[in-house]
């Protein structure tokens, strides 16, 4: 069978005029030696046998294939999703291609006017919008629109500008009052700024909220987060705690992201610099295990087993969303799409149940029109979308 | 391909593996499918010979070993389909004569090697220039194919240079007659 690869390579040097005369003369021996290869010779040169051919190519599912033998023999699904020809990764490096430089090839694909275009009409990125619930249950829309001013509540003067909050303590300390408590939560479609009365900076993600003292007067700053949040907390010798419902993250001043959806699977604690500890609440009000975190470090929390892990990760990429930018690092389409819809705030059904396990990694700017991104999808994923009664369609 | 290719393969390196995965596959499905022609049944033998492949890694010496390993994994496999299946039909019982003879399997390696070399550079271009080219090998005009994918005329102009000058290498005319009267 050797002797087959050698003639086929022949063939190939011929067609692209590379072969030399020695392998012409022996091309020609092989011709003539027998009827059938003259026949052979001549099918391979035939483009409307190539174009045969190539459409029996196209019966043939080469990266469900390739999934299939990755994850048998490697034991990781790398490449789950069944673009037919462009490389999954190409999302990572196209992306930011496009969105700076508007080299939209894809956009040849789809004339203007079209359904995912006009989306846009209906969907737009975000916006920094909170609503500020204060202790007495009084809640305040901030955002583009409204005005800065001071207010009190409990011991601290708030000031909102500049799409942040901040909170400095009063000198008036009146320890009958019950520790005052304020809420920020975000909307879907939303973000906000924090400066906490002890100088800790808190950037909020869409969707989330956060309740905190508005001067930390315990031995223990204390935060509870629902949603995802990204933390400078100030060295002050206090410990500072975010809980998050089982799992806390106990600091004495570093930076770190915390993502805790409650429609997300994990509750994950990113550490960008100082140091963290993680740590698990059993049944009781005991910790039943912690972990402790360096830099570029996370800790995850399965909800599901309660279990806890570690893993080494680029802590850049968890908190790039405070820059304007949304990543995501080989994610189920189920958790893009959830949220994309975060961000942009939209309603969306799976048609397709199978597509929801497709893998994209993508570094997206969130100031990127939702058309944009849903025809990227469209060309790396082997999905479509459509836009039917107000929401995204995943086909 | 890779000089160094085999080695890598016999260290067990995952890149070295999908390289030769992305060279062969197609070759070996078309091989497949002449004697079985069930899509899935297919890519299921081919699975099978990537697995039993990646078993041996360490013993192959050469990569033109592995590749006649990975013909006769198929064709092995093509034959005991064929052979059990419990009721044959008279064509399948001509298949199987071709398939055991070692000269019609040779013809057949050299059709498949020569045809996915020669189309290794169609099957690079996006998708999008792909479906066009292959509309317009299957002799639609451009007005068509716009029309059948909902595209300008325009889109299909640019696509059609874009393949264009990525297939042109050099071709001798003989094997790049129909590409150059396809293009406008």
């Amino acid at each position: 069978m050797i002797e087959s690869f050698h003639i086929a390579d022949l063939i190939v040097k011929k067609a692209r005029a590379k072969i030399t005369p020695g392998e012409q003369k022996e091309l020609d021996l092989w011709i003539k030696a027998d009827p059938g290869n003259q026949a052979l010779y001549d099918r391979a040169s035939d483009p409307g046998k190539q174009l045969d051919k190539l459409e029996i190519y196209g019966l043939f599912n080469k990266e469900k294939v390739r999934a299939n033998l990755e994850d048998e023999l490697f034991g990781t699904r790398t490449v789950q999703f069944t673009a037919r020809k462009i490389l999954p990764y190409a999302a990572t490096i196209l992306l930011p291609l496009l969105v700076a430089g508007g080299i939209a090839y894809m956009f040849l694909n789809r004339p203007p006017g079209d359904t995912l275009a006009e989306i846009d009409t209906h969907i737009m990125p975000g916006s920094q919008k909170a609503v500020l619930v204060l202790s007495g249950g009084e809640a305040i829309q901030l955002g583009e629109e409204a005005a800065a001013e001071t207010i009190f509540d409990g011991e601290a003067s708030i000031t909102d500008e500049n799409n942040g909050l901040s909170y400095t303590s009063t000198r008036r300390r009146d320890r009958s009052l019950a520790m005052a408590y304020n809420e920020l939560r975000t909307p879907r479609g939303g973000g906000y700024m924090l400066l906490l009365s002890d100088g800790t900076r808190v950037w909020m993600n869409a969707g989330s909220s956060l309740r905190y003292p508005v001067s930390f007067r315990d031995s223990i700053r204390r935060v509870e987060l629902a949603g995802e949040a990204y933390f400078e907390v100030s060295h002050d010798g206090k410990p500072f705690i975010v809980s998050t419902g089982s799992m806390n993250t106990r600091v004495l001043g570093t930076s770190f992201n915390i993502s805790a959806y409650a429609d997300e699977a994990t509750i994950k604690t990113t550490l960008v610099e100082g140091k963290v500890r993680v740590e698990l609440m059993g049944d009781g009000s005991g910790i039943s295990a912690s972990a402790l975190l360096e830099p570029d470090e996370q800790a995850s929390y399965e909800r599901s087993s309660a279990e806890l892990t570690k893993e080494t990760v680029d802590a850049s990429g968890y908190v790039s969303w405070m820059q304007g930018k949304m990543e995501f690092h080989n994610e189920d389409l189920e958790i893009v799409m959830l949220r994309l819809s975060r961000w942009y705030d939209f309603e969306y059904s799976f048609e397709n149940a199978e597509a929801k396990g497709f893998h994209f990694s993508a570094r997206l700017d969130k100031e990127e029109s939702i058309s944009t991104i849903l025809e990227m999808l469209e060309m790396t994923t082997d999905v479509k979308f459509a836009y039917k009664e107000n929401r995204i369609v995943v086909q | 391909m890779h000089k160094n290719i085999i080695r890598h393969i016999n260290r067990g390196d995952r890149k070295a593996f999908r390289e030769v995965f992305d060279k062969y596959f197609h070759a070996l499905s078309a091989f497949g499918y002449r004697y079985v022609p069930d899509p899935p049944a297919v890519e299921d033998m081919v699975q099978e010979a990537f697995i039993s492949f990646w078993e041996k890694r360490k013993d192959f010496t050469h990569i033109n070993a592995l590749k006649s390993f990975l013909y006769t994994s198929v064709r092995n496999k093509c034959l005991n389909h064929l052979k059990h299946q419990s009721v044959r039909k008279k064509h399948e019982d001509a298949l199987v004569y071709e398939l055991e003879s070692d000269h019609n399997f040779s013809q057949q390696v050299i059709e498949e090697e020569t045809f996915s070399a020669l189309l290794a550079e169609i099957k690079k271009l996006p998708d999008s220039a792909q479906e066009i080219m292959i509309l317009a090998l299957n002799g639609m005009k451009n007005q068509e194919i716009a029309d059948e994918l909902d595209i300008s005329i325009n889109t299909v102009k640019t696509q059609k240079k874009i393949a264009y000058s990525k297939l042109k290498q050099k071709l001798e005319p003989r094997f790049e007659t129909v590409l150059l009267s396809l293009m406008w």
